[in-house]
């Protein structure tokens, strides 16, 4: 704890620079998340959530700025970061054993620890009973565990998720939110947590960084100093609740402005 | 007898026996000179007849040693064609200049009804056994390398992300996420070309083979004005062809894109 894990530094990207379908999708973000940190990166639609959670990912790069992880340029994807996307993205043709092993049979784990460290995952996961199941048979709450002890199998230094509720009913979602909890609690991973639910960054983290809309920068970082189980019912969350909202509202309606004047 | 009429698992039988009976009862009231088409029921005694022991200058197991060739050379063809397109396919599929440069040549090749490969291939190799199975290579490869392609084209982007952030090196994303992802494709492309293979072999034999072959044994029928043992050559060349692409590939389907709840990619 204490240390820099990630820094983002008047980061910008652009898509297809140059080109007539540019898209300037992030303008200027600085950001620092220290070690062991959660950070959910809240904002509305197409300000380059997932953008910036690929950049860290070392899938995309930045086009100005720097993006620093453990003090060093982030150049590529890497084991030490794990990735939970929105579509699950789990690989059909392996059962889910297999596919919460991916990891470490590409790092060349013994059979006998890979067997063990699953059994732990599948455990934390409650999926017992399900490990020779093929994920087209899951439920997309299932299939979204695996994809998150996938990610968390060979043991990496930071788990970068991306709305990873987001397509969950809600029932299946709160118990989803108290696993991660759980899971965030036991492991300490540094977590980047995309989401456009107020609700679900209030209850999971310790920082939520808010994104003004598209070309984004940083509007606002709440550090939320509640203790853990949190309520939708504790006056705490209550009141981050409005002030978050309150803001995201100005960023909507800011926007909406935007458009307005240069329509008119 | 409702669910029969409906279709259900023995509606195929029946439609088939329907037919012969249809055939059969055509060629009897008609007349027709039994020369020219014969009724099944002779094609059927004549069948069995073949797959028995010879009689003067006929060997033993003629309709067998056909259909062995046959198989021979259709299985090798396919193998070869199989190997080599499978790989073709897959490189083109991960490069983009290789794709861009040899996708327009394979769309014109494949344009191109195979048989009209066969005075070409005849021309350089002469008639026999390679000849047919050049025939099927050129009948088989082109839909595997096409399928291949478009397979890994297919493969979402976020699932190589996913294993890249594992760790996985470039070969590894081939034998570990690109070949289960590319399967159904595979599989699909690979059924397709069997279909196209039989075809091929046959037409090939036809045109190529001197000694032995069901498409020989169609084409040599001609001669001696023998239409039982081309009638007898056509049933078995649709056995063998309805079996090679629903039972066999149905065996491999079942085992595979069916148990991971994908679907095969239809539309190629
Ligand atoms: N590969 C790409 N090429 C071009 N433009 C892109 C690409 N990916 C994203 N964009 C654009 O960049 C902007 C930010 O997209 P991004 O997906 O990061 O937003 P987001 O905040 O994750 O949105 P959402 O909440 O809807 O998922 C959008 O305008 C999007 O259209
Ligand atoms: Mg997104």
């Amino acid at each position: 704890m204490g240390n820099v894990k990630i820094s983002a530094e008047k980061v910008e990207k652009r898509y297809n620079p140059g080109a007539p379908n540019e898209v300037l999708a992030i303008e200027n973000i600085t950001l620092d998340i220290q070690d062991g940190e959660f950070v959910a990166l809240l904002g509305p639609s197409g300000c380059g959530k997932s953008t910036f959670l690929f950049m860290v990912g070392g899938f995309e790069k930045p086009t100005e700025g720097t993006l620093r992880l453990n003090g060093q340029p982030i150049d590529g994807p890497g084991a030490n970061r794990g990735i939970v996307f929105q579509e699950y993205v789990l690989f059909p043709w392996q059962v889910v054993s297999k596919n919460i092993a991916y990891g470490l049979r590409i790092a060349g784990v013994s059979q006998a620890e890979q067997d063990r460290r699953v059994a732990e995952l599948i455990n934390m996961i409650g999926l017992q009973g399900f490990e020779s199941a093929y994920p087209e048979s899951l439920s997309g709450g299932m299939k979204q565990r695996v994809a998150i002890a996938r990610a968390l199998a060979y043991d990496p230094e930071i788990l970068l998720m991306d709305e990873p509720f987001g397509a969950l009913d809600a029932q299946t979602r709160a118990r989803m939110i108290s696993d991660l909890t759980r899971i965030h609690a036991t492991t300490h991973k540094t977590t980047l947590f995309v989401t456009h639910s107020v609700e679900e960054a209030i209850l999971l983290s310790d920082k939520i960084a808010l994104f003004s809309a598209r070309p984004s920068r940083i509007k606002r970082v709440f550090e939320i100093d509640l203790p853990h189980p949190r309520r939708v019912t504790d006056d705490g969350f209550v009141t981050f609740e409005r002030e978050i909202l309150e803001s995201l509202e100005q960023e909507v309606s800011d926007t909406l402005d935007g458009r307005l004047d240069s329509a008119g | 007898m409702a669910g029969l009429v409906r279709g259900n698992r023995y509606t195929p039988f029946a439609a088939i026996l329907l037919f012969g009976i249809v055939w059969e009862i055509a060629v009897r009231v008609s007349g027709i000179n039994a020369l020219l088409m014969p009724p099944p029921s002779a094609v059927l005694v004549r069948l069995v007849d073949m797959l028995g022991p010879g009689r003067g200058a006929t060997p033993d197991f003629l309709l067998l040693r056909h259909i062995g060739m046959t198989l021979l050379a259709l299985l090798i063809g396919f193998f070869l064609a199989a190997l080599v397109s499978s790989a073709v396919g897959l490189i083109m599929g991960m490069n983009r200049a290789v794709y861009a440069w040899l996708n327009p040549i394979i769309s014109m090749f494949m344009v191109i009804p195979n048989i009209a490969f066969v005075p070409v291939i005849i021309l350089w190799m002469g008639l026999g056994l390679e000849t047919v199975i050049v025939v099927v290579i050129t009948g088989s490869c082109f839909p595997i390398i096409y399928t291949a392609a478009a397979g890994v084209q297919s493969v979402p982007q976020r699932m190589i992300w996913a294993a890249q952030t594992a760790g996985a090196s470039r070969r590894q994303i081939l034998t570990t996420v690109l070949l289960g992802a590319t399967m159904p494709y595979l599989i699909a492309g690979h059924k397709l070309a069997l279909g196209r293979a039989w075809r091929a072999v046959i037409a090939g034999e036809i045109f190529a083979s001197t000694t032995y072959g069901v498409g020989f044994m169609i084409f040599d029928a001609r001669t001696f004005l023998d239409s039982e043992a081309m009638f007898v050559g056509l049933i078995v060349v649709g056995l063998i062809g309805v079996t090679l692409e629903r039972v066999l590939f149905g065996f491999v389907e079942r085992r595979t894109v069916e148990k991971w709840g994908v679907s095969t990619a239809k539309d190629v």
